[in-house]
């Protein structure tokens, strides 16, 4: 059953996700030649074609992080519409359980962002290997960079797994702070549901974002004045270890709010569903 | 088309008289097999118990008779259907000669009318 | 067992309104039970909550001795008042979604019937009139051999023509094994077609149920006649 679910979810969702990655990556191959030209310390290029070029950047960042705001809609427009519009006098009948219903939005939203993710990394490593592949230098600097990367690696593994865990799960944080809004707007409001869920998510994220934010340059500074102050007294070895155990916090923290928010929802969709 | 009730008597009586008109005109011949309760109850867009009930006082009447698994079947004894034909004419009579009456029309007018009529 | 039984149901929209109060209603198997009321006097929301789409703020449902949950809605086929498909889905789609999900759907019973109202499979549901919409889905509906069908105002807003064809259709699908819901307030079309009756009033509660065919009986009124007698506006 669950697989099924997933399925109809991926289908609906990349049924129009294929538009902005094939946009996305057309206007991508534009940025090879401002690229080019930008780069080039052996011509001089007008004023006028400076300003075009960087106006080009311009257009293909815009075009990525349009691209990864169309994912956003679309995971959003298949969460609301499958559940909260007419649609869900279907969905919430089927026989299956409700928590099958949330883990497939939850994971089809992932498989969305991830490919997406993939998209852009795929077109931005294009545009810099067509911009500069034909260069010897660029290609001397990446071997040195190679050369260096093992033992970077091993120096630093635990900073390396620990960052990107919390990457990935700040990513899962957000894809489920969009779900409990979407879902709290869906359950409280009478009419207009779209639109008290698009308020409640914008909301939800500039509070996130103030809170993050004024805890990492609060944080942030006490913890380097502290650090440092330990500095004198501590190995470097300690010094590793406290940021590696505060980096593992840190993901506990934002772990533990993702199961919260996912039992969130799942207890808003379960008790609370009223649809109109 | 559904078939259309009145409301002073039950359904099932109604159906029941439906069929029985049925078969003294013929539509239904003796011996002859009639529609399933489902069959009945589709057509009719009725309950299907209903139909059921209907059934069950013909066949209490002798006018139908369940032949198991092969559905139901007019009675081929010629003898019950007329007796119903009978019982049939004499209700139309009655409530003819009533509806009459009230209307203040004599029996004697009645007769003569009938023998000049043209059917 | 009977396939449907409410224990001291209670529902409030808001604090102290309740629309349900203190419901007990027992169904058996093998019937097509008419929900009567006014407007507004509850009974979508109960089928709502059989259906398991709203939560009762007390009270028990038993659906076949089961409680609302993935079980019973597997053995409940539920026709809501709206469409509830995605308008870009095909006809031929949904009947694949329904079979995917429903082990009691059966697609050929399905393909039939459209096929007897000449829908064609491979048109989209957004190029449907309201009217075709809801026979497709009370086709989709129909086609499940569930233990209790719930029909939520299955004629209303549906022509004449489309109503008997609705009703025939729900009639021709009997099973003395289930049982037929249906809510309406159009009950002069509906009630050559019901087992039984509940009346069910504002205030959420069953103000007289019984058998259609003895309340003809009794009171020598049709259903229709009752319906008018017992809420007049007065």
């Amino acid at each position: 059953m669950f697989l099924k679910l997933f399925r109809n979810d991926l289908k609906a969702i990349f049924k129009y996700w294929w538009l902005g990655a094939i946009i996305s990556a057309a206007v991508s191959t534009i940025g090879i030649f401002p690229l080019r030209v930008l780069s080039n310390n052996n011509y001089y290029y007008s004023d006028a074609v400076y300003t075009i070029c960087v106006l080009l950047l311009m257009l293909v960042f815009g075009s990525i992080f349009a691209f990864m705001l169309l994912t956003t809609i679309l995971v959003f427009i298949r969460y609301f519409k499958n559940f909260f519009s007419d649609e869900g006098y279907l969905t919430f009948t089927l026989p299956v359980r409700r928590n099958q219903l949330l883990m497939s939005k939850l994971l089809s939203a992932i498989v969305a962002y991830a490919a997406t993710a993939a998209v852009v990394v795929a077109e931005v490593t294009t545009m810099i290997l067509a911009a500069f592949g034909n260069e010897p230098d660029f290609w001397w600097e990446i071997g040195d960079l190679v050369e260096k990367t093992p033992d970077f690696i091993c120096d630093n593994w635990i900073y390396i797994i620990e960052g990107i865990t919390l990457a990935l799960v700040t990513g899962l944080f957000s894809i489920l702070l969009l779900i409990v809004c979407v879902t709290f707007a869906s359950v409280i409001a009478k009419k207009a549901k779209v639109f008290a869920a698009i308020g409640i998510y914008y909301g939800a994220t500039t509070i996130v974002t103030t809170i993050f934010q004024v805890l990492y340059l609060f944080g942030g500074f006490w913890f380097i004045n502290w650090v440092v102050g330990l500095a004198d007294n501590i190995s470097r070895n300690y010094a590793g270890n406290l940021i590696a155990l505060l980096l593992f916090v840190l993901i506990l923290f934002v772990s533990m709010f993702c199961v919260i928010l996912y039992t969130l929802s799942l207890w808003m969709i379960d008790k609370k569903l009223n649809l109109s | 088309m559904s078939w259309k009730f009145l409301a002073d008597s039950p359904v099932y009586i109604q159906i029941a008289d439906r069929i029985r008109s049925s078969v003294l005109s013929g539509e239904y011949a003796p011996g002859g097999q009639i529609p399933t309760v489902r069959q009945l109850a589709t057509i009719a867009a009725v309950n299907p118990n209903t139909v059921q009930h209907a059934f069950s006082e013909l066949e209490d009447q002798g006018l139908i008779v369940s032949k198991g698994t092969m559905g139901r079947f007019v009675t081929d004894d010629e003898a019950v259907i007329q007796s119903c034909r009978k019982k049939h004419a004499e209700k139309l009579v009655k409530q003819f000669l009533v509806n009459a009456n009230r209307m203040s029309i004599s029996k004697e007018e009645l007769i003569s009318m009938i023998k000049e009529a043209d059917i | 067992m009977s396939v449907l039984e409410c224990k001291n149901l209670c529902k409030a929209y808001k604090k102290g309104e309740y629309v349900i109060n203190n419901l007990n209603i027992e169904i058996p198997k093998g019937k097509i039970v008419g929900l009567l009321g006014p407007n507004g006097c509850g009974k979508s929301t109960l089928i709502k909550m059989i259906a398991g789409i709203l939560q009762p703020n007390s009270g028990e449902i038993y659906v076949s001795g089961k409680q609302i949950g993935e079980e019973t809605r597997a053995l409940v086929s539920y026709l809501p008042e709206r469409t509830y498909f995605s308008g870009g889905m095909k006809v031929s789609e949904v009947v694949k979604y329904f079979a995917s999900f429903y082990s009691d759907f059966s697609t050929e019973r399905a393909c039939e019937l459209l096929s007897v109202l000449g829908i064609n499979s491979d048109a989209k549901l957004k190029t449907l009139s309201k009217g075709t919409k809801e026979k497709v889905q009370l086709i989709l509906v129909m086609s499940r051999q569930a233990k209790l069908y719930l029909l939520d105002e299955p004629i209303a807003g549906v022509d004449p023509a489309a109503r008997e064809y609705i009703l025939s259709t729900i009639v021709g699908n009997y099973n003395p094994e289930a049982t037929v819901i249906i809510t309406t307030h159009l009950i002069t079309d509906v009630e050559q077609v019901l087992d039984d009756f509940y009346f069910l009033t504002y205030g959420g509660n069953i103000l007289k149920s019984g058998s259609v065919e003895d309340a003809r009986i009794e009171s020598g009124k049709s259903l229709d006649e009752l319906f008018r007698e017992v809420f007049r506006c007065s």
